[in-house]
């Protein structure tokens, strides 16, 4: 088993995530707490219906908030899928890429550029489609 | 090793990849403004130029080969990655001849504008079945397995005007998907279980007596994930939708050339790497393993393949049930576990790939004509097309297995070494079921002969005003068909000598 | 320490996977879905796979669930309508099901030494994982590069309206 050290340094994200976690339900049990008791009733001392709508004024909102999006999202998310996953194998090539060059040199070299540049033809072949153009 | 000894090993696979790229950029930077016509003849005069160049530097220029676990250079680059055997050269040869056919049959079509990209999927596919023929190395086979079935995909919806190209891209895409998945946890967990990603390690550390329990659910999740690929039942209900609805071309490409490459894998993973869990199918002497269960799907897909084909009205869907049966029958070489098993399987799907493809474009020129491929569409075309519907009928009966055609030869193959495959001939109920199956078979393909020879012309259809070039690459093909049924030691007697050699 | 951490991720992600189908809501489910990645990113951790968990939030839990939720958004989902289980759904699921159990009991009870021989001595940081990658599976990742290629042909020739 690899030593625990590893594992250790990971406590500071797992503190990380708590705190998130805290912060992100602390706050929506925070504005309950402090909305109720900023909308009681000077008489009653509970809150009333009229004072908990979220607007006190305007028009009260009707119908769905989200509309549908335009497939144009769909292939520029995908395309950032792709060269996402492109740039992944980019870390682990980075960290050998020194102890490598002293014996296979052309071997991790060559292998990010056939790498890149396959990759870098289609590139092209969605900058000449006009994939990333947004009005077509 | 440095870089460009990687890239010599793997010269064929890199020649179609930069056809592929050349293709594209060709297309899409030089030729945009041609015609049509143009277009597609000048990009499929260079994708099949790549291919001949690979297939030459296979069978000529002899680098020295690669038997499986040999280590080559400093480094264990290529130990179980890439296998590069006379049986997979061979294979691979034969691979890159049915994607020159598939190119010279899609080469008058008009389904698709986009004609540097179809050219260059076609060619990336057979980049990715040219891996998968090499593989030894569960990783290897799943990465190529997903570069061709990615591809086929893509094919499959080209027809962007077609509403059912679409729908059957969409159906082959989540059974392609639900069957990756089936096939990676298989192979995790045998990965799990052994430690190892190269089959032969595998099959070493698996070596023992009594069947794990993981082993069994890895064994039947590799079956279903390969079956799905294969079209066997249970797992076919894709197939007749997807050859419906897909390009022609691309439909005749599912059925040939990626049959070849999944069979052959589908038998490698089986056989080297469960080389120690078979059981065994016979009816005297049953064990649990891999081989009773390929038994039942064999047979269920002879049956209800065969049985399905009967009631279709479309030659299309008629073809799919019957690659069904086909994917039955060469179970059988699966089943035989041995080399003559291997022999056989590849001599049978890679005469049946042939003998499909040419089916295929016979039906492409007919569905060109009259806008579907229904079987009442091909009425008369004896009269019609003489050549075409001499052509089909040559298909058509060897489909059936007729001699002396490549078809009753490949089931003949099979059937023999499906007998000799298990003790005290074991598996000689399957054979008698697949024979007769293969009887009831002749009642579907004669149906579409009659449609073309007996049954009168209709007053308005003429000719098909097929182009030339079709019509010479499926006389072609009807003569590879023929040829390689008069002779069929041409192939089978390589395919013995490089089996030798191979260690299979 | 380890092992409650284990237990504690591995039920979250159980019961963010149920949650991801029982949930009728789609976007709801998106939600699960990243919890659940999230956590799974948690167990990489603890099997010392620190790279892949890296990976797994970076690009499952960012990039991929973008998508899915570009998808939802540009097919304008609601929420589900009850769902009609036919018999045969029933019957084969239950069937399915069982055999999984039983297999996964089997194996337990079968005893994990033929499992655990295995994955004690892998190391998962980014070094050990970028030499073999660059050494011994050299090949799968060149023919990855050839993956991407064909999925990004495929995705503009698929999706982009008005193609030149």
């Amino acid at each position: 088993m690899v030593d625990s050290q590893q594992l250790r340094e990971y406590v500071p994200v797992l503190i990380l995530a708590a705190v998130a976690i805290a912060f992100a339900f602390g706050t929506l049990a925070l504005s309950v707490v402090v909305g109720k008791w900023a909308n009681r009733s000077r008489r009653t001392g509970h809150s009333t219906r009229v004072k908990d709508i979220a607007y006190e004024c305007g028009m009260i909102p009707v119908g769905d908030g989200s509309s549908r999006l335009s497939v144009k999202f769909y292939l520029v998310a995908m395309l950032f899928i792709l060269f996402d996953i492109e740039v992944v194998f980019l870390y682990p090539w980075a960290v050998v890429y020194k102890s490598m060059l002293v014996d296979h040199a052309n071997l991790i070299f060559g292998s990010m550029l056939t790498f890149l540049g396959i990759l870098f033809v289609g590139y092209i072949y969605a900058l000449k489609k006009r994939a990333f153009e947004w009005k077509s | 090793m440095s870089y460009l000894q990687l890239l010599g090993l793997v010269a064929p696979e890199t020649i179609v990849v930069i056809t592929a790229l050349v293709v594209l950029g060709l297309d899409l930077l030089i030729l945009r403004e041609q015609p049509l016509r143009h277009r597609f003849w000048m990009g499929a005069a260079f994708a099949a130029f790549g291919c001949v160049l690979a297939a030459a530097w296979l069978l000529f220029i002899n680098s020295p080969t690669h038997p499986a676990g040999e280590v080559s250079g400093a480094l264990p680059l290529l130990r179980g990655m890439f296998v590069d055997d006379g049986l997979v050269r061979l294979v691979k040869v034969a691979l890159l001849g049915l994607t020159v056919f598939t190119i010279a049959i899609s080469m008058e079509s008009s389904f698709t504008g986009h004609v540097g990209e179809y050219l260059a999927l076609i060619l990336l596919a057979t980049v990715g079945m040219m891996f998968l023929v090499s593989a030894e190395d569960i990783l290897m086979i799943f990465i190529s397995l997903e570069l061709t079935s990615l591809s086929l995909y893509i094919l499959t919806a080209f027809n962007k005007r077609n509403v059912k190209s679409a729908e059957a891209a969409l159906k082959y895409f989540l059974f392609g998907g639900m069957s990756a998945a089936f096939t990676l946890f298989g192979l995790s967990l045998v990965y799990g279980l052994s430690g190892s990603t190269g089959l032969r390690e595998i099959a070493a550390k698996l070596e023992q007596p009594a069947l794990d329990p993981l082993l069994v659910a890895a064994i039947v999740m590799t079956v279903i994930g390969f079956g799905f690929k294969v079209a066997a039942v249970p797992f076919h209900l894709w197939a007749p939708d997807a050859y419906q609805g897909a390009p022609t071309p691309s439909a005749a490409f599912i059925a040939s050339g990626s049959k070849v490459a999944s069979f052959f894998v589908f038998a490698k993973v089986m056989m080297l790497g469960f080389a120690h869990a078979g059981g065994s199918g016979s009816w005297h002497a049953y064990a649990p393993g891999w081989l009773p269960v390929l038994a039942v799907v064999a047979v269920a897909s002879m049956l209800l393949g065969n049985l399905a084909a009967i009631a279709q009205s479309n030659v299309k869907r008629l073809l799919a049930y019957s690659a069904i049966a086909h994917g039955g029958y060469a179970l059988l070489g699966i089943l035989a576990n041995g080399p003559s098993g291997v022999t056989s399987l590849v001599y049978y799907v890679v005469t049946y790939g042939l003998t499909v493809l040419g089916a295929f474009g016979v039906v492409g020129l007919v569905e060109e004509r009259a806008g579907e491929a229904r079987i009442s569409d091909f009425a008369g075309l004896g009269r019609r097309e003489p050549l075409l519907a001499f052509c089909m009928m040559i298909f058509m009966l060897s489909l059936a297995g007729i001699p002396p055609l490549a078809g009753f030869f490949g089931k003949f193959y099979v059937f023999t070494a499906a007998v000799g495959g298990a003790k005290d001939l074991g598996l000689l109920w399957l054979v008698i079921f697949a024979i007769a199956m293969s009887a009831v078979s002749l009642y579907y393909y004669l149906q579409v002969l009659k449609q073309i020879y007996v049954v009168p012309v209709s007053a308005e259809s003429g000719s098909l005003g097929a182009p030339i070039s079709s019509r010479i690459v499926l006389a072609v093909i009807a003569f590879g068909v023929v040829a390689l049924g008069c002779a069929p030691d041409f192939l089978v007697g390589r395919l013995l000598a490089a089996i030798k050699l191979a260690a299979l | 320490m380890q092992a409650a951490l284990f237990y504690f991720f591995a039920a979250l992600t159980l019961v963010c996977g149920a949650l991801i189908i029982l949930n009728r809501n789609p976007i709801n489910s998106a939600m699960f879905l990243v919890l659940s990645i999230a956590s799974m990113a948690g167990l990489f951790v603890l099997l010392h796979a620190f790279f892949l968990a890296a990976v797994q939030v970076l690009v499952y839990a960012g990039a991929v669930m973008v998508l899915f939720l570009f998808v939802i958004m540009l097919l304008d989902l609601k929420e589900e309508d009850r769902r009609k289980f036919n018999l045969f759904g029933i019957i084969t699921g239950v069937i399915s099901v069982a055999a999984i159990a039983y297999i996964s009991f089997a194996a337990i009870r079968s005893g994990s030494a033929s499992v655990s021989r295995t994955a004690s001595d892998i190391e998962g940081g980014t070094l050990p994982l970028g030499k073999l990658l660059f050494t011994n599976y050299l090949l799968p990742f060149e023919i990855l590069s050839v993956l991407l290629l064909v999925a990004m042909v495929g995705v503009i020739l698929l999706s982009k309206k008005d193609l030149k």
